[in-house]
């Protein structure tokens, strides 16, 4: 199961981090093909960068800010304690954010790359797993991505354009979600 | 207080307080108090702490102390020691890292694909620096020069190496500049006239005045921290006079208050001039050895003003004018604080001279705890290096004289036979819409946002529509981005190395560079190297800023030993233990008695003011003809400074949307009730508001507190307030100000 996932990921986390319609392309096409769903015909690009940069970057101000903090505490602030977690996170697996604290550690694409890892190391530790990587996985997946994935999305169903690629790349990131909850589900502590 | 977490928002910190105070209310017998936080209790040696300082247009500039823990600020507050600051902040002030860290803050470069079209794309710093200087120097080859560049600027950011955005026009070219002054040009003037300078006390020494008026100022919201030398003062037996169109917070402290008709300013203060002359209060001693034109003033008084027709004008009862008037005249010391509300009129120079002469017949110039108070620039002698830069070899200007351009144009004028096109800023529409040979076809915005700060709104679009690129840099999303083709990301103030000073009181403060410049954020000066070099890509000399700059030695490059002179420091590296206050020979200005007028002495009579086209003597100016039902006014409010902070989530909270403050009794003639929404509209345009009905305004005036909410909300005064000029600001300025509260308008239930 880990195995098909893997590519989805990698696209996730190239569509979050991407800054033009041409990243923005070739992510949502490899997402596209990962979950087996067709790109809208006539799709264009530019007007996808439109949407994207309203909902994700600005300048205005924006409805679905793509980082833990704005959605983990009771305010919408950014570099807030979710951002330390994560920043804590990338350092036990001996990563870290380049130019730490300019771009705040808890932005989307920064945690998709550290559940990328985490799930490299589980899984060339197939036959045994250790204890710490498991839970540091699972934590990351049941409390952090936990605490804040879900009301983001719902703010993006809410702001996108509906059938449009930002909804569909939302609904991969949902269903991908969703999976990695169910699988980690086992190891988090009662 | 516990510092592990850094979301801890302002209401968990509140409860948590209270929780740990309860235990200490009981009576207890065999438990020992324990605090959760002992174990993490606050530690300043966890914290890197840098120093800071507000680069508002504010008079307080308060000088910060800045926490920061694994590269985040967690908190700031005031430093402890500037007796200013005196370790507090003000409400905006503390909700400084709301805006670091807001997600809506502008991260990236970015281009509007067609304007107001909402349609943004990220671009490198690389694409934006080519598309700017590729229509740098398209303007050049087709106009034969830069004048079809434009800058508009004006207090977004104090900091001093911020005038390196006038320094990077210079360093392209002659081009057009926006010159003068919104705030306080008329009074500049006016006290230019009166005194050879706009100069005041030291305001720390307001504790030994015996009678402070403050005129046309609300300290309690816009200058928190004089507060307190004023409550001092009153503590000691002073009397506290306020005077205001508005019943504000700080006339809720005063000992009288008086509430003119507003622009009437003039003839109050002429009025109680003529009864202190009547009684024979006049400083005969001031005005025989320090004054010039004194007898011409007081003939001038006798002819032409009473009492009674000051209360007439004015609507404050005569025996009041002769009551205070009496009580300013034999306290001693007496100060009167000129706000800048109060010369935002047709006639607000006129009416500054009035009241400067009150505190000059009275000798109260030139005395600690005395004087005419209005704003100085005694400590601003930088070098101000970012400013001075050079044109390119060849460039070709505008042919003609030019005067400053604004209060704080420290070059010492131009020598070469052309310069820069100047326009008023406080007519930026008209400015833009009249241009020609050659219009204005492109505009640099910067640390302004002239769709909220500008005049008549309506007309601004119109004159935008005109301009083929405009770049704006700006670290939200105002209204100008919104109809700007280029945005830049600015860095805010613990980004960047910068030093900063006040215009009212006397100390001198570093800003350091507390924590790495998010996203791609850049302060001024680097926007600035970031375009030289891309322009001398393209066209190797067509731009003389330099490439490689370093903010920190930008900053260093500011000193000179003048400076260190006056603050008495050795180097600017001692402001790293925090804000200095210059050595002051007398907290008095003026108090050597040499008068920076043509006559060096106090000018009643001023032969320069009426050569520039006044009057020599203080007389009575008439302030604005109404033209609609109500008084329009639209001053400061305590939750934000022009279009920064109201938009923060924790202003939000306090000040949730914007309001029209209307008397009751008008209200009531027009069926309308607390909280209705109404339409405010007059020639300019109108605006759609709630009401809220208060006394506090005066009857017959519409009060609305000028701000940017962000987040979409479109409240704007500027829908409503036109371009007409104030009569001064040309002489020191370079443009006259405007009558910002001489507006009226009308209002109906929508």
């Amino acid at each position: 199961m880990s195995e098909q996932c893997m590519p989805s990921i990698e696209a996730l986390r190239d569509f979050f981090a991407a800054t033009d319609a041409g990243d923005l392309e070739d992510a949502a096409v490899r997402i596209a093909e990962s979950v087996g769903v067709e790109i809208p015909p006539h799709t264009d690009w530019t007007t996808v960068e439109y949407e994207f940069n309203r909902l994700f970057v600005g300048p205005a101000a924006v409805p679905a800010p793509p980082f833990a903090s704005a959605w983990s505490e009771s305010d919408r602030a950014l570099m807030g304690r979710a951002t330390s977690e994560a920043r804590q996170t990338y350092h036990r697996l001996g990563l870290a954010v380049p130019g730490e604290g300019v771009i705040p550690d808890d932005h989307l694409a920064y945690e998709l790359e550290a559940l990328l890892v985490l799930k490299s190391v589980l899984a060339t530790e197939a036959g045994a797993p250790d204890a710490e990587t498991a839970a540091l996985h699972a934590w990351f997946v049941g409390e952090h991505l936990e605490r804040w994935l879900p009301p983001f999305m719902q703010a993006v169903r809410e702001q996108a354009t509906e059938g449009g690629v930002v909804a569909l790349v939302t609904e991969a990131l949902a269903a991908w979600f969703d999976n990695e909850r169910n699988s980690t589900a086992a190891l988090r502590p009662a | 207080m516990s510092h592990t977490s850094s979301s801890l928002s302002r209401r968990q910190f509140l409860k948590g307080l209270s929780v740990a105070g309860a235990a200490s209310l009981l009576p207890l017998r065999l438990l020992m108090p324990y605090s959760a936080q002992a174990a993490t209790a606050f530690s300043e040696k966890d914290f890197q702490i840098f120093r800071n300082a507000c680069p508002r247009n504010c008079y307080d500039t308060c000088s910060i102390k800045t926490y920061v823990k694994d590269g985040i600020v967690q908190f700031i507050e005031g430093a402890q020691e500037s007796t200013f600051t005196a370790g507090g902040l003000c409400v905006k002030g503390y909700a400084y890292p709301r805006r670091v860290y807001s997600p809506d803050r502008i991260k990236y470069p970015m281009v509007q694909d067609g304007r107001r079209s909402g349609n943004w794309r990220r671009v490198s710093w690389d694409e934006a620096m080519d598309r700017i200087s590729r229509k740098i120097l398209e303007l050049k080859e087709q106009d034969g020069n830069l004048l079809g560049l434009g800058l508009t600027k004006y207090s977004g950011n104090f900091g001093i190496t911020n005038y390196g955005v006038e320094g990077m026009m210079s360093s392209l070219g002659y081009t057009t500049r926006f010159v003068g002054t919104p705030c306080w040009p008329a009074g500049i003037d006016a006290q230019n006239y009166d005194m050879g300078d706009m100069w005041c006390n030291d305001p720390e020494d307001m504790v030994k005045s015996r009678y402070v008026i403050i005129w046309g100022a609300n300290p309690a919201w816009c200058s928190v921290h004089t507060m307190k030398y004023i409550m001092e003062a009153k503590r000691r037996g002073a009397k506290v006079v306020v005077i205001d169109p508005v019943f504000t917070q700080t006339a809720a402290k005063a000992d009288v208050f008086w509430q003119p008709e507003a622009s009437s300013d003039g003839a109050l203060a002429l009025g109680m001039a003529r009864h202190i002359l009547d009684l024979g209060m006049v400083d005969q001693d001031f005005v025989n050895a320090n004054a010039l034109g004194f007898e011409e003033f007081a003939a001038y008084l006798r002819e032409n003003v009473t009492v009674e027709w000051a209360a007439g004008l004015s609507g404050i009862p005569a025996e009041q004018i002769r009551e205070v008037a009496e009580e300013f005249a034999t306290a001693d010391p007496a100060t009167i604080w000129i706000g800048y509300g109060m010369q935002r009129h047709t006639n607000g120079g006129a009416s500054v001279r009035s009241v400067d002469a009150l505190v000059a017949m009275t000798g109260n110039v030139g005395k600690e705890g005395g004087g005419a108070r209005y704003g100085h620039l005694r400590t601003w002698g930088v070098n101000y290096h970012a400013l001075i830069q050079k044109q390119p070899e060849g460039s070709v200007g505008f042919i003609g004289a030019t005067g400053p351009k604004g209060e704080f144009d420290f070059t010492k004028g131009e020598a070469a036979s052309y310069s820069d096109r100047t326009f008023n800023i406080n007519k930026t529409a008209q400015g833009i819409l009249d241009a020609k040979d050659p219009a204005l076809r492109m505009l640099w915005v910067s640390c302004k946002n002239p769709f909220a700060q500008d005049f008549d709104r309506p007309k601004l679009e119109k004159a935008f529509d005109t301009l083929e690129m405009v770049v704006s840099v700006e670290q939200f999303f105002t209204e100008t981005v919104a109809n700007s083709d280029i945005v830049l990301p600015v860095t805010t103030l613990f980004e960047e190395w910068t030093v900063n000073v006040s215009y009212w009181h006397y100390w001198l403060g570093i800003n350091e560079q507390a924590i790495k410049p998010m996203y791609e954020t850049k302060s001024n000066i680097e926007i600035a190297a970031e375009l030289s070099k891309k322009m001398n890509e393209l066209a190797p000399g067509s731009c003389t800023f330099p490439q490689d700059i370093d903010t920190k030695d930008w900053l260093e490059k500011e000193f000179n030993q003048g400076i260190y002179d006056y603050f008495g420091i050795k180097h600017w590296t001692d402001l790293k233990n925090g804000p200095v206050k210059a050595k002051l020979a007398s907290t008095a200005a003026w108090h050597d008695m040499t008068f920076g007028t043509p006559s060096g002495k106090y000018e009643f009579r001023s032969d320069l003011c009426a050569e520039h086209g006044h009057e020599a003597l203080p007389k009575y100016k008439e302030g604005r003809k109404p033209y609609d039902e109500f008084r329009l006014l639209t001053p400061h409010t305590q939750f934000g400074l022009h279009s920064q902070f109201v938009n923060l989530d924790w202003m939000h909270e306090y000040n949730k949307e914007p309001f029209l403050y209307m008397h009751p009794d008008d209200a009531r003639e027009k069926n309308i009730r607390d909280l209705d929404m109404v339409r405010v509209f007059n020639k300019v345009g109108e605006l759609r508001v709630k009401v809220k009905l208060t006394r506090n305004v005066a009857p017959k005036s519409l009060v609305m507190y000028e701000a940017w909410f962000g987040r979409g909300n479109d409240f704007n005064v500027q829908n409503l307030v036109d371009d007409e000029a104030a009569d001064m600001g040309a002489y020191k300025t370079g443009a006259p100000g405007v009558a910002i509260h001489g507006q009226f308008a009308n209002v109906e239930r929508v």
